[in-house]
């Protein structure tokens, strides 16, 4: 088990975190299986990658399926374990895994272990989820 | 369940409406994955008489063995098929598009047939949908994906055709994201022609892998190569544009319509300027890079994109033009029609070669003066020819087309290849580029050398692999014709390597290791199948066998495997090989001792005794009678 902070900043996009993860921790290349996603869109300024964990959120509360668009899996982590911090996500990956490939063969360092586990989660409401996804720029 | 490979080739037919999946494995111990088992595929399928828009035409897109692995650079895929000039060609293509037809559980994609209406292919695994595309034909590539991402939900990706394509523009491009593209070739014009506007893919499926221990151990050591490389380092640090430099400095960076070598506002266009420090969001790069080197920019009233070293010059140098914000905005606009930025820059520098010597006017451009580096020049040309409006309607076809139309010697400007618009590399001292670019299917970048070219800057390293690789140093000096023809043959074979596994050139062979050690040991370890480097060397110069021998059945010979006059003809004005050009009884040498590497004869025909060395027999049975007719 792991406490990952995420350095939305730093993150390009390039996805090798969740082949990483899954060749690691699935046994086989496939970024449905890794517990980390990445969110990209090139057109929109927005690209970083987040921990996947089970998703509870109903659907009217869920910035993604609340809007008729598909659930990318991510939000949820955001509410069960992240505890927002300036331009960081800290995020715990309860799988355990001895190597944590996704910060290994991240080329830019947008994934790094935290040595101790964040005290209490910080209420954070769906709103501003959303809104960190769709406006977290590099400038 | 297959290791390695996926093990389904997916087939679609767009007449009818259906899909088939067949087995991979018959083709994969010939001809390994990706590329060869397209050019394999295409060769047992499309008759080479039919037209490039016929409907039995087919696109083949072929991700290699390792793309969607944790390999670095592993995001590769090659579209393969009878391009607008009527050969065989291959190009390709980046970003996320590859490794998600891998996850969807196909090694391979063949696209035949046309449908009644505009559609778009939805492949979510097994399921595999035709959905409607009138509400999105006409709109722009970016708008396109946006609209399909909304449409399907979930992290799709998505590949497309903007207006270029739709309109049969014969250098029309397959773009995803972007500034991703497989932009030579034309494809996207067969995908017009076939009314397919999109491919959205969702894979689930993963790939399993033989020896995933090893593998996962491997594939981290070789990150670690790459990440700790100078080669890298210099990617990471500069971006694309970092080649503008080393290619001014060179004496290889095309000016003009090949007019000039040393224009000195061209020498400022490589470095950091405040363009970079305003607009870049990130450097981005494809699915899995160690290297990332583009940059992704954001600018006011432009919006997102993704810039790639050939903007630099196709749209900047080779247009004389010296303004980034005019670069950008031609790359963001070629993207969004769908234009291979290549060919488009290629014929904006020759109308404006044309303007400059008096053979065409502002009356021939709808009123638009084609002056060397004008902004408007530059941005309307794009618009006219990614709408087919006015003068951009001349050049559906290309540039050698066009300026058979207009005449008065233009065709003496038409810098091309067996019809499709040079790649632009100074080549008149770059003897081995010449020759690579003269024979290929399709164009130099499909198998040249970074050896030479990369000698001004990084002399002693290059003559040491030089001396390696080819027994002589001579292969790294670019004017030398020695060991050209070896060289270009050895790399046009590693090059079709890389293409079969889907891994960046980037990194093999060009500027980090031109080894293929480590890509044949992640192949073995990921499907189990112990295949050595000179094994896969056999696989290459087999699907290299085949490629000519389809254009053979076209009608190329020996006569075609040339440049343009100008080449040969004027000499390099400046730069460090000033006076340079190519000479006729040299380059015909070289040719001649490429064809003997090829084992084809001195009219560049591949011999029977070549099609039985690679275990072609039945193929040659095919050949032999069809070649005749294309005499």
């Amino acid at each position: 088990m792991h406490v990952l902070e995420v350095i939305p900043s730093r993150c390009n996009g390039c996805g090798i975190c969740e082949v990483a993860c899954s060749q690691y921790c699935a046994g086989e290349a496939n970024p449905e299986k890794s517990h980390i996603r990445v969110f990209r869109r090139e057109d929109k300024a927005t690209t970083f990658p987040f921990v996947v964990d089970k998703c509870d959120i109903p659907e009217k509360e869920c910035p993604w399926k609340g809007n008729g668009k598909s659930c990318p899996k991510i939000a949820t982590t955001l509410l069960s374990c992240p505890v927002i911090e300036e331009g960081a996500l800290v995020m715990l990956c309860r799988v355990d895994c001895k190597e944590a490939a996704c910060v290994k063969f991240c080329p830019m360092q947008a994934i790094e272990i935290v040595e101790e586990i964040p005290g209490p989660e910080k209420e954070v409401g769906v709103e501003t989820i959303a809104e960190s996804l769709l406006t977290i720029g590099r400038k | 369940m297959s290791q390695g490979w996926s093990g389904q080739i997916l087939r679609v037919d767009l007449s009818k409406m259906v899909s088939s999946r067949e087995d991979v494995m018959p083709y994969t111990r010939s001809f390994i994955g990706g590329r060869s088992i397209n050019v394999k595929m295409m060769y047992d399928e499309v008759a080479p008489k039919i037209s490039p828009f016929d409907p039995a035409n087919k696109l083949y897109f072929g991700p290699g063995v390792l793309t969607g692995t944790l390999t670095p650079g592993a995001a590769r895929m090659k579209v393969t098929s009878m391009s607008p000039n009527g050969l065989l060609a291959n190009s390709g293509i980046g970003g996320w598009i590859g490794r998600e037809i891998r996850y969807a559980g196909y090694d391979n994609l063949v696209i035949e047939g046309k449908a009644d209406k505009p559609v778009y292919l939805y492949i979510h695994d097994d399921s595999i949908e035709f959905k409607d595309a009138s509400h999105i034909w006409s709109k722009d590539t970016y708008e396109t994906q946006q609209i399909i991402r909304e449409e399907l939900g979930g992290p799709v990706v998505a590949m497309c055709i903007g207006t270029g394509g739709e309109n049969l523009v014969s250098f029309s491009s397959i773009q995803t994201e972007t500034g991703s593209a497989a932009g030579r070739g034309g494809f996207g014009a067969v995908m017009g022609s076939k009314n397919l506007k999109a491919i959205a893919v969702r894979g689930t499926k993963g790939i399993k892998i033989a020896r995933l221990e090893e593998f996962n151990r491997t594939c981290a050591e070789f990150h670690k190569i790459i990440r700790e490389s100078p080669g890298c380092e210099a990617m990471v640090a500069q971006g694309d544009r970092g080649v503008i430099d080393e290619a001014y400095n060179s004496g290889f960076l095309v000016i003009g319509n090949w007019e000039d070598v040393d224009w000195l506002e061209a020498g400022r266009f490589g470095g950091n300027d405040e363009f970079f420090d305003q607009y870049t969001v990130f450097v981005g790069g494809c699915f899995g890079c160690p290297s990332y080197h583009m940059n992704v920019f954001n600018i006011p009233g432009m919006g997102m994109g993704k810039e790639k070293c050939v903007g630099w010059v196709s749209l900047g140098s080779s247009v004389w033009n010296n303004d980034r914000m005019t670069m950008v905005e031609a790359q963001y606009l070629c993207n969004k029609y769908g234009l291979d930025i290549v060919s488009t820059g290629n014929i904006i520098g020759f109308l404006m070669e044309l303007y400059n010597r008096g053979i065409i006017t502002e009356k021939d451009t709808d009123g638009i003066a084609m002056k060397r580096g004008n902004r408007d020049a530059i941005i309307s040309a794009i618009h006219k020819i990614g709408t087919q409006e006015g003068f951009g309607g001349i050049f559906r076809d290309g540039v050698l087309k066009a300026a058979r139309m207009i005449g008065k010697g233009a065709e003496d400007c038409a810098m091309h290849v067996k019809g499709l618009e040079m790649q632009p590399y100074e080549v008149r001292a770059y003897k081995s580029q010449a020759l690579t670019t003269a024979v290929a299917s399709r164009d130099t970048i499909e198998g040249h050398s970074d050896i030479d070219y990369r000698w001004i800057v990084d002399g002693e390293e290059m003559e040491k692999w030089a001396e390696e690789l080819y027994g002589s140093k001579a292969a790294a000096f670019p004017t030398s014709y020695e060991k050209k023809a070896l060289m270009d043959w050895d790399h046009e074979n590693r090059h079709a390597v890389v293409d079969m596994l889907g891994v960046c050139k980037w990194h093999i062979p060009w500027f980090i290791t031109s080894s293929l050690k480590m890509p044949a040991k992640l192949f073995s370890l990921a499907t189990g199948v112990d295949t050595s480097e000179e094994e896969f060397l056999i696989a290459a110069q087999r699907t290299l066998t085949l490629e000519r021998a389809f254009n053979v059945i076209k009608g190329i010979r020996r006569k075609d495997d040339t440049l343009p006059k100008r080449l040969f003809e004027t000499a390099a004005p400046g730069g460090v090989f000033k006076g340079q050009r190519l000479e006729k009884e040299k380059f015909d040498r070289m040719l001649d001792e490429y064809y003997n590497l090829r084992g084809w004869d001195g009219n560049g025909v591949p011999k029977k005794v070549t099609f039985e060395k690679f275990g072609l027999s039945s193929e040659w049975e095919v050949f032999k009678n069809l070649a005749k007719e294309g005499e």
